[in-house]
C-alpha cells in the first residue's frame, strides 16, 4: 500500500519538490540581501546596544526597503496553500471515481477504508514536511526584518503552523469534494471556495479583528509629549509590539496594544481552526466512504 | 498436434462437431492409432471453448471405443474406423434400390425423399443426444 | 472436467439489493457447482453488475446473502475481497501507469499474488513492461486486466461484460485465456453479458436476470434437453402442450411454441400433425428474457419443472 500510494501521488510529489526549490531559492536570495543590509547599516550592532531606542531612523529605512520584496512571496504562500491542498486531496476519492478505477482498487484484498486511511495519512505526512520545509526556509529568510518589525502582524501566514494547517485543511476539504462530486476539476474547484472561508475566519482573527489586545499603563520617563501611536520602537519597549491607540493622562500613558508574545497564541488558533476543519472533512469522507457499501 | 475447428452457426453442438472432426480424420486417415489428442486445456485455449466440451467429446470417443485416456499422459487414438465391408455396402445399396423405387412408386419427389431422409437422420441424433444426457446424469 | 467438490462456487439465498427506492436486484436464489463457467445473462440494468459487485464485496446485499465455496460474502472484509477475483466493466487500469507499475500495484495490494504468472503473462502476449497502459490496445488492456484477475489466485473469477468493447480477434484471444486458465486451475468463472450468442460454447450454467428477478439457472445442457419447441395446429390450447409455454408464436394454420419439457413429456404428448425440434440457446434465452420479471418463481434450477401445467 505504500509503495502504491508514493507512485499515484508521485507527480504530485515532484510538483510540490519543485515548487519548494523555487520558493527556498527565492527565500535564501531575499534573506541573504536581508542579512547583508542588516549588517552592513549597522542595525544589529545597534539594536544590541539600545534595544531599538536609538536606531528608529535606521529600522525605519531597514524596514521600509524589505516590506516592499516581501510582499510578493506573502501572496504567493497566502494563496498557496488553498490550491496545493485542492489540487492533492481533490483527485484523491475524485479521480478514482471519475474513472471507474475504484472498482479495481477496492476488489483487492484491501479493504476500502483501510484503503483511504493509510493513503489519507501518508500523503498527510508529506504534505506536513512539505509545508514545515516551506515555512523553515521563509521564516530563516525573514530573520531579520522579524527581529525589528510588528511581529504580530504580516508574518502570521507564512511561519509558524499557519501554512501547514492552511494546507491540510485545504487537502481534507478536496478529499471530500472529491468523494462528493465524483470529480477531479470540480472537486478542486469546490474545495478552494470552501477552504475560503476557514481561511478568512483565520485572517480575521489575527488581523482586523484585534482580538487579543492588551491594555496597559506606562509612566512617561522623558517626556510623552514625543510618544505616538506609530513610534519606532514603540512605546510599550517591545519592537514587535503594535501599538492601537494611545491616551495621555498627566503623567501616564494609557496603551492599548497588541503584544509580540500574541504570535504563538494566534498561530494555535489559527491552526487549531484549520485542523478541526480538516479533521471534521476527512472523518466525514471515511464515514461516508463506509457508508457506501451498505 | 491435431487441431479442431469449431463452426458456430452450424446448429450441430460443439462436442458433437469435436467427435465428427476425429472420425473423419480416422476414416481419411489423417488420424492413426496411436496418435496422440490435445490436451482439453489445449483445445479449449484453442477454440475458446468450455473445457467440458472437450472432456464429453473424448468420452464419446472413449465410449466408442475410439480412443482411451492414459493417466498422466493424455488421450490417444486406439481403434480404427473401418471402411464398410464389401458385403455391408453391397447389401445396404440393394436395400436403398429398393427402398428408392418404393418411394418413387408411392409418388414421392426428389425433394420429399431427401427431406424425409433429413426428418429421420435428426431424429435419430435427438435420441442419441437425450440418450447421452441421462447418461451423464446432468438433468436438473 | 467431473464436479468434485460438494460445496457451491457460488450460492444466494434470497438476495436483495435496494438503492433508494428501487430494487436493483431483489428475491434472488440460486446454486452453482464448483468448476462451472457461468453465463450471467440479462439486458442492460438487469441487475448483472449489482450481483458481481455483492459477491466481489464491493457491497453489502439489503436482504439476503451470497456465499462463496460457503463463505458468506462481507463487503469490505478481507475473507471476501481475497476469495474473488473482478474485472469490472471497461476494464479499469490506471492509465499513467506502466505495465509493470500495474503488477507491482497487484502484487502490493494482494497478499497471495503469482508474480510469475503475470510476467510469464505479459511475455506470452508480447507486451512490454515498460510501456504505459493508455499507449495499449484495448484488447491488450483487457489482458492486462485479466493478468491482475487471474495473478491474485482466487478460484472464482468474476468478469462484467469482459468483451464488450473489444474486437473480434481480441475477443477469441481473451476467452482463449479464460478457458484455458479454467481448463488448467479448475477456475469457477462467472461472465456477465448482454450478448447472448458467444455465451453458448463458453458456458455450461446459465443464469438469466431481468428486472432484478432471476428468471431461470440451471446447467445448460440440463436446460437445452429439458426444452421443446413445437410446431402444433392453430387450435391447440396451451393447456394440451406438454410443460410451460414459453413463447408461442400463431400463424394462420398453426403456432410455434417454446415449452419448458424434455423428450420424454413431449412423446407422452405427442399429437399428429406435431413436429418437435431441440430448442436453440438463444431462443431458449431470448424466451426467458423477455418473460415479465414478476412471473419468475424464485426458485432454482428450472430443469424437471417441465411437467404439465
Amino acid at each position: 500500500m505504500i509503495w502504491v500510494t508514493w507512485r499515484q501521488h508521485r507527480t504530485q510529489a515532484v510538483v510540490c519538490l519543485a515548487l519548494f526549490c523555487a520558493v527556498a531559492i527565492a527565500a535564501v536570495a531575499l534573506g541573504a540581501w536581508m542579512r547583508s543590509t542588516f549588517s552592513s547599516d549597522g542595525l544589529g550592532a545597534c539594536l544590541a546596544r539600545s534595544g531599538g531606542a536609538d536606531c528608529t531612523s535606521v529600522i525605519d529605512a531597514f524596514t521600509q526597503k524589505f516590506n516592499g520584496p516581501v510582499i510578493p512571496l506573502g501572496v504567493i504562500l497566502f494563496a498557496l496553500p488553498g490550491f496545493l491542498g485542492a489540487a492533492v486531496g481533490a483527485p484523491l476519492l475524485g479521480s478514482e471515481l471519475e474513472r471507474g478505477t475504484w472498482q479495481l482498487a477496492w476488489s483487492q484484498t484491501v479493504p476500502r477504508t483501510r484503503w483511504l486511511v493509510t493513503q489519507l495519512a501518508l500523503v498527510v505526512g508529506g504534505l506536513v514536511v512539505f509545508g514545515a520545509a516551506v515555512t523553515a526556509v521563509v521564516t530563516w529568510a525573514r530573520g531579520p526584518l522579524d527581529e525589528v518589525s510588528m511581529r504580530a502582524q504580516t508574518p502570521l501566514n507564512f511561519e509558524g503552523l499557519y501554512l501547514t494547517c492552511s494546507l491540510l485543511c485545504a487537502f481534507a476539504l478536496g478529499v471530500l469534494a472529491g468523494l462528493l462530486l465524483r470529480n477531479t476539476i470540480g472537486g478542486m474547484v469546490v474545495a478552494y471556495i470552501a477552504w475560503e472561508a476557514p481561511s478568512l475566519v483565520a485572517t480575521l482573527l489575527s488581523g482586523p479583528l484585534h482580538i487579543l489586545t492588551v491594555t496597559k499603563t506606562i509612566a512617561c520617563t522623558n517626556g510623552c509629549a514625543r510618544a505616538s501611536a506609530s513610534s519606532i520602537p514603540p512605546v510599550t519597549g517591545n519592537l514587535g509590539d503594535q501599538v492601537l491607540s494611545l491616551t495621555r493622562t498627566g503623567n501616564h500613558l494609557i496603551v492599548t496594544y497588541e503584544p509580540a508574545s500574541r504570535f504563538w497564541t494566534l498561530q494555535l488558533i489559527d491552526a487549531g481552526l484549520f485542523l478541526a476543519v480538516a479533521a471534521a472533512a476527512l472523518g466525514t469522507a471515511i464515514w461516508l466512504l463506509h457508508r457506501r457499501t451498505t | 498436434m491435431f487441431r479442431f475447428r469449431l463452426d458456430g452457426s452450424s446448429g450441430v453442438p460443439p462436442y458433437l462437431q469435436l467427435v465428427h472432426q476425429v472420425r473423419q480424420s480416422l476414416l481419411l486417415g489423417y488420424l492413426r492409432e496411436g496418435d496422440q489428442l490435445p490436451t482439453v486445456k489445449e483445445v479449449a485455449g484453442d477454440l475458446a471453448i468450455n473445457p467440458n466440451t472437450v472432456v464429453k467429446a473424448y468420452r464419446q470417443l472413449e465410449h466408442e471405443g475410439l480412443a482411451a485416456g492414459r493417466p498422466g499422459q493424455g488421450t490417444f487414438i486406439i481403434g480404427t474406423l473401418a471402411t464398410p465391408s464389401e458385403w455391408a455396402s453391397e447389401a445396404l445399396r440393394d436395400s436403398l434400390e429398393k427402398w428408392l423405387r418404393d418411394a418413387a412408386e408411392a409418388g414421392l419427389s426428389d425433394e420429399a425423399v431427401t427431406a424425409l431422409i433429413a426428418a429421420v437422420r435428426h431424429d435419430i441424433a435427438q435420441q442419441v443426444e437425450a440418450e447421452h444426457v441421462e447418461a451423464e446424469g446432468r438433468v436438473g | 472436467m467431473t464436479l468434485e467438490a460438494s460445496v457451491p462456487a457460488l450460492r444466494a439465498d434470497r438476495l436483495g439489493k435496494q438503492y433508494g427506492h428501487v430494487w436493483g436486484l431483489r428475491d434472488c436464489s440460486f446454486e452453482v457447482p464448483a468448476g462451472s463457467v457461468v453465463g450471467l445473462v440479462g439486458p442492460n440494468g438487469a441487475g448483472k453488475t449489482t450481483l458481481l459487485a455483492l459477491t466481489v464485496g464491493l457491497l453489502a446485499p439489503t436482504e439476503g446473502q451470497v456465499a462463496v465455496f460457503g463463505e458468506p460474502s462481507r463487503a469490505q472484509t478481507e475473507g471476501t475481497l481475497a476469495r474473488v477475483s473482478y474485472l469490472a466493466q471497461d476494464h479499469p487500469l490506471y492509465r499513467n501507469f506502466t505495465v509493470g507499475d500495474m503488477l507491482r500495484f497487484g502484487r502490493s495490494m494482494n497478499p497471495r499474488w503469482d508474480h510469475a504468472l503475470a510476467l510469464g503473462r505479459m511475455e506470452a502476449l508480447g507486451i512490454p513492461l515498460a510501456r504505459k497502459i493508455k499507449a495499449l490496445s484495448g484488447g491488450q488492456q483487457a489482458q492486462v486486466a485479466l493478468t491482475l484477475a487471474l495473478a491474485k489466485r482466487t478460484p472464482l473469477l468474476a468478469l462484467d461484460e469482459p468483451v464488450a468493447s473489444l474486437d473480434p480477434v481480441a475477443r477469441l484471444e481473451f476467452m482463449q485465456d479464460v478457458m484455458a486458465e479454467v481448463a488448467d486451475k479448475g477456475l469457477t468463472v462467472i461472465i456477465a453479458s448482454h450478448v447472448i450468442a458467444e455465451l453458448e460454447r463458453l458456458c455450461d450454467w446459465l443464469l438469466v436476470l431481468t428486472g432484478g428477478r432471476l428468471q431461470l439457472s440451471g446447467p445448460l445442457d440440463g436446460l437445452l434437453a429439458g426444452h421443446a419447441v413445437l410446431t402444433v395446429p392453430r387450435q391447440t390450447q396451451d393447456a394440451d402442450l406438454p410443460g410451460a409455454v414459453l413463447s408461442r408464436t400463431d400463424s394462420d394454420r398453426h403456432s410455434t411454441v417454446l415449452v419448458a419439457a424434455d423428450q420424454a413429456h413431449v412423446a407422452a404428448a405427442w399429437q399428429p400433425g406435431w413436429l418437435s425440434e431441440p430448442a436453440g440457446f438463444e431462443q431458449l434465452v431470448l424466451a426467458y428474457l423477455r418473460r415479465p420479471p414478476v412471473a419468475a418463481p424464485a426458485g432454482r434450477s428450472m430443469v424437471g419443472e417441465g411437467t404439465a401445467r
